[in-house]
């Protein structure tokens, strides 16, 4: 009883910390860019009376730091659950080809369907759900052999991207480019459209926690405590392609942050999916937006993509804390 | 109490069990004997309701097992399988708790008295109450074992199902597990039905044994009754002598394997195979897609310059 608790309030003080960053980093990332501007300017513009140069920030650096919180926290969500109903450390939508088969249908509807803007996400998560149910049913053989699907998934990637730039280079004649990608460009209605489908998708993936650590035991064991486990991994592995749908729709493939957000999340805080969940959401807003500030600040007026930012940050401070458990864990 | 009756079922094209019927007796311990792919698992496997019979039925104290929803089984029996795996950091006493997951609801935050009473119970019967606190990443090989029989009793059940649950411990968490077992069945009046594949612990621990061969019921029986060199060749086509002294019978594994070759080799258990093939090389080729993994991470993330120009 005791310990449990202890671990619910680690989880609380993390969550309370992270927060906070996420507050503090909001309000640098608001200030910083190619408008200098201080933080009196910028409450009296948004509040008190009407200023240019705080209408521009509010029209274009809002919605840039809205989408980042948001879609780093669906992508690492997602990242999370897919890691848990795979059994999979290594199952990330971006790797095993979610996120190609969600970019892929969005690409297809832009190009064909304009009309149908609002309804891309939708469109999207169809192809990312097709695009798993298509991984699930040519890994499965009668158990899910996690390299099985690391490969299968990889090829899968490799398709759905080589299509895609195959679109791309048909519709670029045109002079229409359907496929998204970066948070550069953002507009509040893409802030709509992203919140639309990625904060019911975050609070559907905190309520089903608690399942997603049953997941964690063998499949015959969960199965033999009188819970049907593929009606629980096929429920999560929705919630999961809805989030990454989301998000792909707007921002296009942002890869490695669904990889090694809910990994360090869990080196930080433990296991158990209850507080994890929690901190993987806030931690994954935290590290896009982190990524896409210092990316934007770095060299102006030349901006450097989140996802290479991430890449190149983000990969030496995983091995750091690789390396970290291990010796903790010897020792 | 348990019952299969013209139990038919096959993987794929491959037949497993044929027209099999056995009944297993009430409080005591049955033992399942018989060489890897001659359906033993399979049968474990179809009498707590993880597979579904092809032809025939299962029955508990005369009902249909089919007509039980899977919380409701649960309630009723409870197996503890040969390869667990849980997260290393969940304590001992989580886990427990995880067997009164068929009384309560999942989504609940901590047990209420009457579900944290029967975890109590649990521990205490399995000795890990001192160790209640202690994430599973830090127990030895029979501390792990108990803290998985440990849930199963959780589950408050008449039956227990074991599948091999010595296989991977050394010979001192061995005995200890099956005087658990012994002790269960005496004291708590558990039905217990296990798989073994040591003879002598089958004889010394077991009140009934059924051996199997090809998907058949060879023998059922006391084990001082029907263990005998015949037996023993028939199902494992190999040699053996058998002693008697006092009470006791013992099988030492020495010996000649028979000309005849009454089982097939080719014929192994296909789960414990590929479990096996799997766990082989999982080091070494995860440790390179991991690499792989990092590479892609960092090629997409330049092909992404590329695009944004």
């Amino acid at each position: 009883m005791k310990r449990r608790s202890k671990d619910i309030i680690k989880g609380l003080v993390g969550c309370c910390i992270l927060f906070g960053l996420i507050c503090a980093l909001t309000l640098i990332a608001m200030k910083l860019g190619s408008i200098d501007i201080t933080y009196k300017e910028l409450f009296r513009g948004l509040f008190v009376e009407y200023d240019r140069r705080v209408a521009i920030i509010y029209d274009l650096r809002f919605p840039r730091i809205i989408v980042a919180l948001l879609g780093g926290a669906a992508l690492s969500c997602s990242g999370l659950l897919f890691q848990a109903v795979l059994k999979n450390p290594l199952a990330d939508p971006g790797i095993i080809g979610i996120s190609g088969g969600a970019s892929l249908t969005a690409s297809i509807v832009a190009a064909l369907f304009p009309m149908l803007y609002f309804s891309t996400p939708l469109f999207a998560c169809l192809g990312g759900l097709a695009a798993f149910a298509l991984i699930y049913s040519l890994s499965w053989k009668g158990s899910l052999d996690p390299v099985r699907i690391i490969l299968v998934g990889i090829a899968v990637a490799a398709v759905f991207a080589g299509v895609q730039t195959v679109l791309t280079g048909i519709t670029n004649r045109t002079g229409v480019s359907v496929s998204v990608s970066g948070l550069s460009q953002l507009v509040w209605s893409d802030v709509r459209l992203m919140a639309l489908y990625a904060i019911p998708g975050l609070v559907l993936a905190l309520c089903l926690a608690p399942l997603c650590n049953l997941l964690a035991l063998d499949d015959q064991t969960v199965r033999g405590l009188g819970r049907n486990v593929d009606a629980i991994r096929l429920g999560i592995s929705a919630v999961a392609c809805l989030l990454v749908s989301g998000v792909t729709a707007v921002i296009g493939v942002v890869g490695f942050l669904a990889l090694i957000v809910p990994h360090i999340a869990r080196r930080l805080i433990g296991s158990d999916h209850r507080v994890l969940v929690p901190c993987c959401i806030l931690l994954g807003g935290f590290v896009l937006l982190l990524a896409d500030t210092i990316g934007r600040c770095i060299a102006p007026p030349n901006e450097i993509a989140a996802s290479v930012i991430m890449s190149v940050c983000g990969g030496p401070f995983f091995i750091f804390l690789l390396k970290r458990g291990d010796r903790r864990g010897k020792s | 109490m348990v019952r299969a009756e013209n139990v038919t079922f096959s993987y794929d094209t491959r037949r497993v069990l044929k027209d099999l019927t056995v009944e297993i007796k009430e409080g005591a311990i049955t033992t399942l004997l018989g060489a890897n792919g001659c359906g033993k698992s399979t049968l474990l496997n179809l009498l707590t309701k993880n597979l579904k019979p092809a032809k025939g039925q299962i029955t508990v104290d005369g009902e249909n097992i089919e007509g039980f929803s899977l919380k409701e089984f649960a309630r009723l029996a409870a197996i503890v399988h040969q390869k667990n795996t849980a997260p290393e950091d969940l304590t001992v006493e989580r886990l427990v708790g995880y067997g009164r997951l068929p009384y309560t609801s999942v989504f609940k935050f901590s047990l209420d008295d009457e579900n944290q009473k029967q975890v109590d119970r649990a521990l205490e019967l399995t000795n890990l109450t001192k160790l209640r606190d202690r994430p599973i990443g830090t127990l030895s090989g029979g501390q792990r074992q108990r803290a998985f029989i440990a849930m199963a009793l959780a589950q408050d059940t008449k039956l227990l199902f074991l599948d091999e649950p010595t296989t991977f411990l050394d010979v001192r968490y061995q005995v200890e597990i099956l005087q658990l077992v012994k002790k269960l069945n005496r004291e708590q009046g558990m039905t217990i039905v296990m798989v073994l594949h040591d003879i002598n612990q089958a004889l010394a621990y077991s009140d009934e044994v059924i051996g199997m061969r090809g998907g058949k019921i060879a023998f059922q029986g006391a084990p001082e009754q029907v263990v005998t060199t015949e037996s023993i060749r028939d199902l494992y086509g190999i040699e053996l002598p058998v002693l008697r002294m006092e009470e006791r019978v013992l099988v030492p594994a020495i010996g000649e394997a028979a000309p005849t070759g009454s089982v097939d080799d080719d014929d192994d258990d296909e789960d414990e195979e590929a479990l096996e093939k799997v766990s082989g090389p999982r080091g070494l080729v995860g440790v390179f897609y991991r690499i792989f993994a990092f590479l892609i991470g960092i090629a997409d993330g330049a092909s992404s310059i590329g695009r944004k120009k």
